[in-house]
């Protein structure tokens, strides 16, 4: 087990590391990398714990009804297939190049996906938890709060997962459509258009290895301590 | 509770839409009987368990439990599952103590630990049910049941999962674990074996749509084993009901 998850480490530290020596061969890392990197993680956690908060309890509090569970699946699946950089020049006319733009489209990148696989882990809850709680006289929230989530906890972290990745995408890609002057996105592009090669290089080698930190260490951890220990993966 | 019956079923019947499941059942179980239902595997044992559960209705006729007109979940009843059921994210401790959210914290964890010790499992009371054996499972289901201290304890083929010489021991646990408490049990099997070690009386059901086509009273007296004269006698009586309905010769 812990050979298996060491050699996934290694692997991912190997493309960072390649990507860095690519970058060394046209110039240095500059320390203003940095303040980028900063800037987007901080972009990044707003949009995604906001859209976490809102996606799962909205989740929860609709799933529970199966006619709505029904009606609403399509729905998202529908809009899941948006991808969410689509939303982004909607999101510059509406709401204008701001800082506000970039967040929205990070919280709209996970939101889909956390309430849709909420929803999808209700549908696969088995009959006989229920059963075995009715007898026990569980009322609605009861069923809801000590039954439902936890069985469903598998799809809800899914959901979780997911949304760490798409909105990360969705964050790079709205910096670099021009909603913002800073981020890891927005470095990117102004590396191209200055034709800074190894500054391209080196986002991209920090846009990589962030996103696999993150869900390394948000997700996984939270995966051992629930649905690992319990044996419902 | 000043009931003289626990459940009464008068003339229940069930169909999923075309498919009749049970039809035209009549029977009344006693405080503290212990009656065992067999019948051909589908052939709507669980459904009926189901129904006195009050999980499901019956498409017409009637079933009183306790002082209920009809059948609904509550905690006067207890149900073990074939398929044990248990909650994977409580460890077995908070399992038996689920049924138990209405008292004071201390009080919940002294009644929980005490159906712990009563099923052998106290050692295991932080463990996670993904740890468990199934025979294991199964006693956490039991002590779950039987915490919050139900009238009658509904258990659909509870040991089906498990290997034969398990299920002997668990029969015999189950036999001990009773003990002492007053408990209507409804227990559906397909092993004639088991009803008769088991049961006061075992009821004979029919292929689908299940009916009642034979009771048989058992009373081994302090003699329950399995080999015993009278054992056999019943086993043999039994089978030959049973064997009539599965359709296997003699």
């Amino acid at each position: 087990m812990n050979k298996i998850v060491m050699s996934r480490e290694v692997t991912a530290l190997v493309a960072f590391g390649i990507l860095i020596a690519s970058g060394l061969f046209f110039n240095i890392v500059p320390k203003t990398v940095f303040s980028h990197i900063g800037l987007s993680l901080y972009r990044m956690m707003t949009g995604y714990i906001i859209s976490i908060i809102v996606g799962t309890t909205l989740a929860v509090i609709l799933g529970m009804n199966i006619y709505i569970r029904t009606a609403v699946k399509p729905l998202l699946s529908f809009l899941m297939s948006i991808p969410t950089i689509a939303w982004v020049p909607l999101l510059l006319i509406i709401i204008g190049i701001n800082e506000q733009s970039i967040i929205i489209a990070i919280f709209l990148g996970s939101f889909f996906a956390v309430v849709f696989n909420t929803l999808e882990g209700f549908d696969n809850v088995p009959q006989v938890y229920f059963r075995a709680a009715s007898v026990m006289n569980y009322g609605r929230l009861h069923m809801l709060l000590r039954i439902a989530v936890p069985a469903s906890f598998n799809g809800i972290l899914v959901g979780w997962k997911l949304g760490i990745a798409y909105s990360w995408r969705a964050l790079v890609g709205a910096e670099m459509l021009g909603a913002a002057t800073g981020g890891l996105g927005y470095l990117a592009f102004a590396s191209r258009k200055f034709y800074n090669l190894g500054m391209l290089l080196y986002t991209l080698a920090f846009i990589g290895l962030l996103g696999y930190l993150l869900n390394r260490f948000i997700i996984a951890s939270i995966e051992r301590k629930t649905v690992r220990k319990w044996g419902i993966t | 509770m000043g009931n003289n019956v626990s459940v009464v079923c008068t003339n229940v019947t069930k169909n999923f839409g075309e498919l009749g499941v049970l039809e035209d059942i009549n029977l009344t179980v006693q405080p503290g009987e212990f009656a065992v239902f067999l019948g051909p595997s589908g052939c709507g044992k669980s459904t009926f368990l189901s129904l006195v559960a009050g999980f499901d209705f019956p498409s017409s006729g009637n079933i009183q439990v306790m002082d209920m007109d009809q059948a609904k979940p509550g905690k006067h009843v207890g149900f073990v599952f074939q398929e044990y059921a248990l909650f994977p994210w409580k460890t077995v401790l908070g399992n038996v103590e689920s049924g138990l959210l209405n008292l004071e914290k201390a009080e919940r964890l002294d009644r929980a630990m005490f159906y712990l010790e009563k099923v052998g499992l106290e050692d295991f009371a932080n463990e996670y049910p993904l740890r468990l054996s199934g025979g294991m499972k199964q006693r956490v289901g039991i002590a779950r049941a039987l915490a919050y201290d139900p009238d009658i304890l509904l258990m659909d083929e509870p040991f089906g999962a498990l290997d034969a010489q398990t299920r002997k021991y668990m029969q015999q646990e189950l036999h001990r674990i009773l003990e002492g408490f007053q408990k209507s049990v409804l227990f559906v099997t397909h092993s004639v074996l088991e009803a008769v070690y088991l049961a006061d009386t075992v009821y004979v059901m029919s292929k689908r749509p299940a009916r009642i086509v034979y009771r048989e009273e058992i009373d081994l007296g302090e003699e329950r084993h399995y080999t015993g004269d009278r054992f056999l006698q019943y086993r043999e009586e039994i089978l030959h009901y049973l064997n009539a309905q599965t359709g296997i010769s003699e």
